[in-house]
């Protein structure tokens, strides 16, 4: 059952931009996946027109069935084995969360807390989360609203700190490789972008139907910032660097030295990421939660939360096996196909089927 | 009720929340200021670190500079750096902290072997820093950092503030790990290094050993191969464009046995790779500003003829510098100047296949300076003191 609340666009957009940028920011893997090379923020930003061509059918769905999530309209459109759907897509979104963990403790057990158990992180994040997601999501979409000024200064005042420090003539030579290399850069790009599928959830909530520029907006607002950030890693880094440092955007900041008292600010980025992080943890626990109840018609999801998060914390313990597995699935010959199937293949076939079936859902707001 | 259960939960949150797992407090830590890697008679690694001693730096001001040192100097061995760095533990009794590390001092005999292996943790490692300035000495790492500095209670922050003084002359290049780091991650760069050492002084009973930066180490790849002197080093920096500012000693016009210092106030350089049938090319263009800073003879310099004799004369000196550098760096095949960037920027076609015999291409690369120079001001007066007179009348 949807939850009777409603978010204006601009936090959706803040949602979306914010969930997408905090893996970015701490996981920033500027060379995985073509071009490879300098032209790298070429790709960042034709991702926009790719991801909005990839989120066709989820915008589609959504002028058909305006008033349902992507669980309940696929219910609408296959009926019993819509149900069938609904469970593949919240297994996602736990596995998605579960893959978050891994990032949100191999980084703090990394690069700041060593010594600190990861269970310890987990469980005092997910607290906090369970909290935020039973008060329901216009308490989350307001706490993005809060948040994303925070993330904009600290992304905005890194690179002013940096900019003594940058090296723009790493970006010639100019489309050293072809235009393919580029746009197919920009499909792998585009293909990580599993946060679209919010929109498929959070869509009825909004409360203006500007579904439209919520779409453009989100997309150029994550392009644009994190071409902002691929200029700040590249041009401090140098290209042969940024291929071996794991976090490249936290050693980035590491680096930041100005008049020899603004240094050591990576408790910048840490709030940053401790922040967003928390944010995401919430969205996909809600929507884990709220999709359960709308799988089983249940009138409440609160009450699923913490069942939730017994299911989640043993899986996200276990899958986290080590780093370099989770480098090898975060990489370009993986992750894109495994999210392609979720963000475009399924609401795709929906698509169609429910074309071919005239089917429609209630139009009324 | 409620506000029974909010006090209980605002009281959770507050022991979980300010508490991390690794809090350690400043009394548990010693704080590294420096870190000196040599390797023992059996191939082992060395470390030592200069651990700051608080009670020595509190009680600063009542006592005269030198004497009491305001640090510890701690050696261990072990078959790795890491190894040796925990094995240190068994002599301090406080935790080793390297956040505030500001110096690595590499000794020469590592340095020969390579220097990409034992720099492997220093980038690896969460609490060290890529802003840290690294050295060659000749001699033992462990002797630098136990070497003291008259006017700092702590040579390692007296290490790294000579390192910012270079700017000045520029005869030493300032190098931290992060630059050295993006030299040795590149395919074709190859990286220099300041020395750093130190002179012996009597004083009495005992000897000082004061610490002073000499020369340039030049590494072919992370293997050291030689060393430039000052004249090379500072060429080395104009094609750089890192000469920030510097004096240039020229013979004065018009009397040549005296000398004429000119300080430079501005500099930039940017490299123009070309390639003729087949020839690759590189112009190196320089483009000095200087003011007349000094002038130890008794001749008229502020003419603008003398003004140009003395800048062709500049242009002539810097020349000469660039060239010495070049002639070394093709002799030793070492990419000192990022020439290979500067064709891949170029000829991005080509590049791949240069890059691949770049030692082969590298020492047949032509090379064309030009300098040009300018001399602007005179400083607060235009004529020596004691002004020679113009037509013979050296009467006294």
């Amino acid at each position: 059952m949807l939850e009777n609340a409603k978010i204006t666009p601009r936090q959706l957009i803040f949602i979306f931009v914010i969930i997408r940028l905090v893996i970015t920011v701490t996981f920033f893997r500027v060379f995985d996946g073509p071009p490879g090379n300098q032209d790298v923020w070429i790709s960042r930003l034709l991702s926009i027109p790719v991801e909005l061509l990839l989120s066709a059918p989820i915008y589609l769905l959504w002028k058909r069935f305006p008033n349902q999530s992507l669980i309940e309209y696929s219910q609408t459109i296959l009926g019993k084995a819509g149900k069938l759907i609904g469970m593949i897509y919240i297994l996602y979104f736990v596995h998605l969360l579960a893959v978050f963990f891994c990032q949100w403790c191999s980084f703090l057990t990394t690069a700041i807390m060593p010594e600190t158990p990861a269970l310890f992180f987990l469980l005092s994040l997910l607290f906090f989360a369970a909290y935020a997601v039973k008060k329901g999501i216009e308490v989350i979409a307001r706490l993005a609203e809060f948040f994303a000024p925070l993330v904009l200064f600290a992304v905005i005042s890194i690179f002013l700190l940096l900019s003594k420090d940058m090296d723009f003539r790493v970006f010639t030579p100019f489309m050293e490789q072809s235009f393919f290399s580029i746009l197919a850069g920009a499909l792998v790009i585009s293909t990580r972008t599993s946060e679209m599928l919010t929109f498929a959830m959070l869509l009825p909530y909004l409360n203006e139907k500007k579904t439209r520029l919520v779409f453009i907006s989100s997309y150029s607002i994550y392009a644009i910032l994190v071409a902002l950030l691929t200029v700040t890693v590249l041009t401090t880094l140098g290209l042969d660097l940024v291929r071996i440092h794991q976090f490249s955007y936290y050693s980035v900041i590491q680096s930041v030295m100005v008049g020899g008292f603004i240094e050591r600010i990576e408790a910048l980025h840490l709030s940053v990421w401790i922040l967003s992080g928390f944010l995401r943890v919430a969205v996909y626990l809600y929507l884990i939660a709220i999709g359960l109840s709308q799988v089983f018609n249940i009138k409440s999801y609160t009450f699923l939360v913490i069942p939730t998060i017994t299911i989640i914390v043993p899986i996200a313990l276990a899958s986290q096996r080590s780093i370099v597995e989770l480098n090898e699935f975060l990489s370009y010959k993986v992750d894109p196909w495994y999210n392609l199937f979720f963000i475009l293949v399924i609401p795709a076939i929906l698509l169609l089927i429910s074309i071919t079936f005239r089917k429609q859902g209630d139009k009324k707001v | 009720m409620r506000s029974y259960l909010s006090v209980i939960a605002c009281i959770i949150i507050l022991t979980v929340l300010p508490g991390c797992w690794n809090e350690r407090e400043l009394n548990t830590i010693a704080l590294v200021q420096a870190i000196g890697l040599d390797r023992t008679q059996n191939g082992q690694i060395s470390l030592s670190l200069q651990l700051l001693k608080p009670s020595e730096i509190k009680s600063s001001t009542s006592e005269n500079g030198g004497g009491s040192n305001g640090v510890w100097v701690v050696t261990s061995q072990g078959e790795t750096v890491f190894d040796a760095l925990r094995n240190a533990t068994e002599q301090t009794d406080r935790r080793s902290y390297f956040t505030h590390n500001r110096v690595i001092v590499i000794s020469e005999d590592i340095a020969r072997d390579g220097i990409a292996d034992i720099l492997d943790l220093l980038n690896r490692d969460h609490e060290l820093r890529p802003r840290e300035y690294v050295f060659i000495t000749k001699r033992k790492a462990v002797d630098i950092l136990k070497s003291e500095q008259e006017q700092e209670k702590i040579p390692g922050m007296a290490i790294a503030n000579l390192a910012k003084l270079t700017q000045a002359a520029s005869k030493i290049p300032m190098i931290d790990l992060l630059a050295l780091d993006k030299n040795l991650a590149s395919k074709t760069n190859d990286s220099i290094l300041p020395g750093i050492d130190f002179s012996q002084e009597n004083e009495g009973s005992s000897t000082k050993k004061l610490v002073n930066l000499s020369g340039t180490a030049v590494f072919k790849k992370d293997k050291l191969i030689g060393w430039f002197d000052t004249t090379e080093t500072r060429g080395t920096l104009w094609i750089q464009n890192k000469v920030k500012s510097g004096i240039i000693v020229v013979t004065a016009p018009g009397d040549e046995t005296k000398k004429v210092s000119i300080e430079v106030i501005k500099s930039s350089s940017n490299l123009v790779p070309e390639k003729l049938d087949g020839q690759l090319m590189i112009t190196i263009n320089v483009q000095v500003q200087g003011n007349l800073a000094e002038q130890m003879s008794d001749v008229d310099l502020a003419k603008p003829d003398s003004f140009n004799e003395l800048e062709e004369r500049m242009a002539a000196v810097i020349e000469n510098e660039i060239n010495s550098a070049l002639v070394k760096a093709q002799k030793w095949n070492v990419d000192i100047f990022k020439f290979g960037e500067e064709f891949h920027r170029r000829f991005p076609e080509e590049w791949p296949e240069l890059e691949n015999n770049w030692g082969e291409e590298f020492p047949k690369i032509k090379v064309n300076v030009a300098v040009d120079a300018k001399l602007r001001r005179t400083g607060l007066i235009t004529k020596p003191v004691q002004l020679k007179e113009d037509e013979g009348a050296d009467g006294k």
